[in-house]
């Protein structure tokens, strides 16, 4: 950590003027990676500058704020931000907010010769059962002048009456490709270079995640304009799949205390904290031949148990060391 | 509301403007019918009409459809307005207790107004009344003595006496009626606005009306649609018009002039409402899935929430898993995650959504196998309402509620010992005997939960219908020895009385005691009372 500070203040630091995810996030419709389903609907909506309202429904980074905020671009042009409201519904859900702030905008009329205004919820799903209730009428009475778009993480947290009043879109997980493609663009247009093994190192951390991807390049690039696997790795606290392997093998071959040895190994070099080694090597252990699956199921319970022990304050070093010894157990066995 | 330009949005452009258009539901559209005949006539009985049922089968257009089929004038109130007891009694009850001031003359006829409360199961609150005080201190103009009033609070309560004093037609809307009676004191709520308005069940559109539908629309937009085409539409839409009509306007964006299977097909892959995905056959890709990783990977799509995903696989693990060892497994995993979920409250440990759902995905799926053919799951009995927990949780509130202690000390002092009196394997009590549960102002689904019998039988239901016929005996006794003033009177005398009854009870049990009960009760018990 201290060298990438040190790096930091010696360096030229216009790569972080600025974040990455914001200044490369696509502002057409047509520039949104991935989705193919979801943006060719979206275009059409686009193209015709009208649209019903919409539910976008799926995780997290998949590009759902970035669809809506594209969308409206498309529809209003530049002078987008007069005529939209955006909302995060996990800070204002409550009843009166729906009444007195979204009731409000929505009855006024659009301005700029608009046809109509937008109102964007984002995690919609955090809304309170009687602050959507309190939507759907206003979601049918001012259609006119004023349509919706929310986006939510579990589409079944949205109640049935504005699922039924919405045109619902599915926003599945990017795929690898979708996720590599992006960072090489974004790679080309910041000048940097950036090996193949450090890109696809991006895109193993990013699961899925667009944001998680392209932060974790900007921070590496700040360190040095050549990115390469170990700088991605040792950026974002994470331990690579092989290290991770590794520890699991000594723990079958070498006994307790090689293993041990090779934890600490690993938190010390990737500055890791002892959730965070739990978490990452569970990620990893779907991908172990030498486990079967009931045994994947046996150290999945282990390791949800340790980290629920070291979230409620349990001892990070005594907490792992039991860890690394039921496992080689479990694994020896 | 007459619109100068066509609505762009088809499910308001092919809103039903009369009775005669709309569709499905006959047997509910003849009771309004019958309703409306009395109103001709001068003024019904029960002056409100309840509408229940799910989304878009047509219940606020029914009621706008009368309207304008009528020519009277609509007052609306929705969730999106302010709905406490002030805020009702402004729009709606003053007006509708005077005929001069809500009817207007029409060619020499007299014209009503109808009041619309749209999504009443979305009033907040309780059916306890607000004091008369403070609602009349609301309305003063003086900003220094003026009350405010937040959210909806007495908004039930004056929704009763709305539909006791109007002259004026009303109709309500919702789509969960449980919701609008509320968990505590849920039948006498139920019985309440049963008096004052009709109940009207409203039920999911038939897949015949829903071909008529999409044969109306596509007409009048100009489109034509492959006769496969049509019949997938009808299929995967749950009778819901709203959503049908929104689909089809959605596919027509992208399609020109005709609708093929294809079309369709895309609309589906990428738009299924909750209510047209079927969970269940992911979940049996889940069951059968033979590693972590496929597991993981199948059940990110079930669109599922990690307690909503432990509670889905706890309860079909012991429908689907026969073997021991499997069962075992796969409980254990279950308790693990079910400690892990929680943290994200305790903690703000986020990441517990993560061993949550992985722990609950596996013990679904790696546990053991599954048997060949067709799963039998099912939809998990505790999320659902009205079954038997729920009816439990009801009692024991009311139990808490008329006794005046906490629901934790009904659970556990006061509810054994109840429940002991009824049963024939511990006291030889009886089913039979209602004079408890009637001191304590029990309906009768919640005397036989009380008494632990299966609601679903029909020696169950027989009871209930017993115990419901003495209720209403002994309130017309009542009636009679208390001088009707009116109702507030009335639910003070029977508070008097259940409170004299529940002296009654409590001698009873103390003398029971004696009879060797083992769930004993403590000593402190009395002083609940």
């Amino acid at each position: 950590m201290g060298m990438f500070i040190e790096h930091c203040r010696n360096r030229n630091t216009n790569q972080m003027n600025e974040l990455w995810v914001e200044k490369h996030r696509p502002r057409s419709v047509s520039e949104i990676k991935g989705q193919p389903a979801v943006v060719e609907r979206l275009s059409v909506y686009a193209q015709k500058k009208s649209f019903p309202h919409l539910l976008f429904a799926g995780p997290p980074g998949t590009g759902k704020t970035t669809a809506a905020m594209a969308l409206t671009r498309d529809v209003f042009g530049k002078e987008f931000k007069q005529n939209l409201l955006e909302m995060n519904a996990s800070d204002e859900r409550k009843l009166e907010d729906i009444r007195n702030k979204v009731k409000q905008f929505a009855r006024t009329s659009p301005f700029g010769g608009a046809k109509f205004k937008i109102i964007f919820l984002d995690e919609a799903d955090a809304l309170t059962n009687d602050a959507q209730g309190a939507l759907r009428r206003i979601m049918e009475q001012y259609a006119e002048t004023c349509r919706f778009i929310m986006s939510c993480n579990y589409s079944s947290k949205i109640i049935e009456p504005i699922q039924s009043r919405c045109a619902i879109f599915r926003f599945r997980p990017l795929g690898d490709k979708d996720v590599l493609e992006q960072v090489q663009e974004v790679s080309a247009s910041e000048k940097i270079v950036i090996d193949d093994e450090a890109a696809n190192a991006v895109v193993a951390i990013s699961l899925g995640d667009m944001r998680k991807a392209l932060t974790a390049l900007q921070v590496a690039a700040a360190i040095d304009g050549h990115v390469t696997r170990n700088m991605i790795y040792e950026t974002t606290a994470t331990a690579p799949p092989e290290a991770l392997q590794q520890y699991l093998l000594a723990c079958r071959e070498d006994g307790f205390h090689a293993a041990r040895r090779r934890l600490r190994e690993l938190l010390d070099k990737f500055g890791l904290a002892g959730t965070d080694f739990v978490n990452q090597l569970h990620r990893e252990l779907y991908n172990t031949d030498f486990l079967s699956e009931l045994a994947k199921l046996d150290l999945t319970e282990l390791m949800a148990e340790i980290d629920f022990r070291l979230v409620e304050g349990g001892g990070e070093q005594l907490q792992l060391d039991a860890m690394t010894a039921r496992i080689c157990q479990a694994l020896t066995q | 509301m007459e619109h100068p330009v066509q609505p762009t949005d088809w499910t308001e452009r092919y809103r039903p403007a009369s009775q005669k258009e709309l569709e499905g539901n006959d047997s509910a559209r003849r009771r309004i019918q019958s309703w409306l005949k009395e109103w001709d006539g001068g003024m019904p009985n029960k002056r409100g009409l309840l509408l229940v049922g799910p989304p878009g089968v047509g219940k606020t257009t029914m009621a706008r459809a009368i309207a304008i089929d009528k020519g009277w004038n609509v007052i609306e109130l929705n969730a999106s307005d302010e709905r406490n007891a002030p805020a009702i009694r402004r729009a709606a009850t003053r007006g509708s207790m005077h005929h001069s001031l809500f009817e207007s003359y029409d060619e020499g006829e007299r014209q009503k107004t109808l009041i619309l409360l749209d999504e009443v199961d979305h009033l907040g609150g309780s059916f306890a009344s607000m004091s008369e005080k403070r609602i009349h201190n609301s309305f003063i103009a003086d900003e220094e003595k003026k009350v405010t009033i937040k959210g909806d609070s007495g908004g039930k309560a004056e929704l009763l006496n709305l539909l006791q004093k109007t002259k004026q037609p009303i109709i309500m809307a919702c789509n969960d009626a449980m919701r609008l009676w509320g968990g505590v004191n849920r039948r006498s709520s139920e019985d309440k606005v049963k008096k004052l308005a009709e109940l009207i069940a409203f039920k999911r559109v038939s897949e015949d009306a829903r071909r008529r539908i999409i044969q109306r629309v596509l007409k009048g937009e100009g489109y034509s649609i492959d006769p496969g085409a049509i019949d997938l539409l009808v299929r995967s839409n749950a009778g819901d018009l709203r959503a049908l009509v929104k689909d089809l306007q959605t596919i027509c964006s992208i399609t020109n002039e005709h609708i093929d299977l294809n079309a369709v097909k895309g609309m589906l892959e990428l738009g299924r409402r909750d209510t047209a995905v079927d969970l269940f056959p992911g979940l049996e890709k889940l069951y059968r899935s033979k590693t972590a990783k496929s597991a993981v990977s199948i059940a990110r799509l079930l669109d599922k929430d990690p307690d909503q995903m432990a509670a889905w696989v706890t309860w079909n693990n012991s429908i689907v898993h026969t073997n021991r060892k499997s069962i075992h497994r796969g409980a254990r995993a279950l308790s693990q995650a079910d400690i892990a979920l929680p943290v994200r409250f305790t903690n703000r440990a986020y990441r517990s959504w993560y061993w949550g759902s992985n722990l609950s995905t596996l013990a679904a799926s790696v546990i053991g196998d599954v048997p060949q053919g067709r799963l039998s799951m099912s939809y998990p009995g505790f999320l659902r309402r009205g079954n038997e927990p729920w009816r439990k949780l009801g009692l024991i509130e009311k139990l808490a509620d008329t006794c005046g202690c906490s629901k934790k000390a009904a659970t556990r002092e006061l509810f054994p010992p109840l429940a002991a009196l009824h049963s024939t394997e511990i006291t030889s009590g009886d089913s039979l005997d209602f004079s408890i549960s009637m001191a304590l102002g029990f309906a009768g689904d919640e005397h036989v939960a009380l008494c632990g019998l299966d609601s679903r039988l029909k020696a169950t239901q027989k009871i209930i219908e017993k115990y419901d016929k003495q209720v209403e005996d002994e309130k017309t006794k009542s009636d009679f020895s208390t001088d009707v003033k009116g109702s507030s009177v009335n639910d003070a005398s029977a508070i008097t009385n259940s409170k004299k009854a529940s002296e009654s009870a409590e001698s009873e049990e103390e003398a029971v005691e004696g009879d060797d009960e083992p769930q004993g009760p403590p000593a402190g018990q009395s002083t609940l009372f």
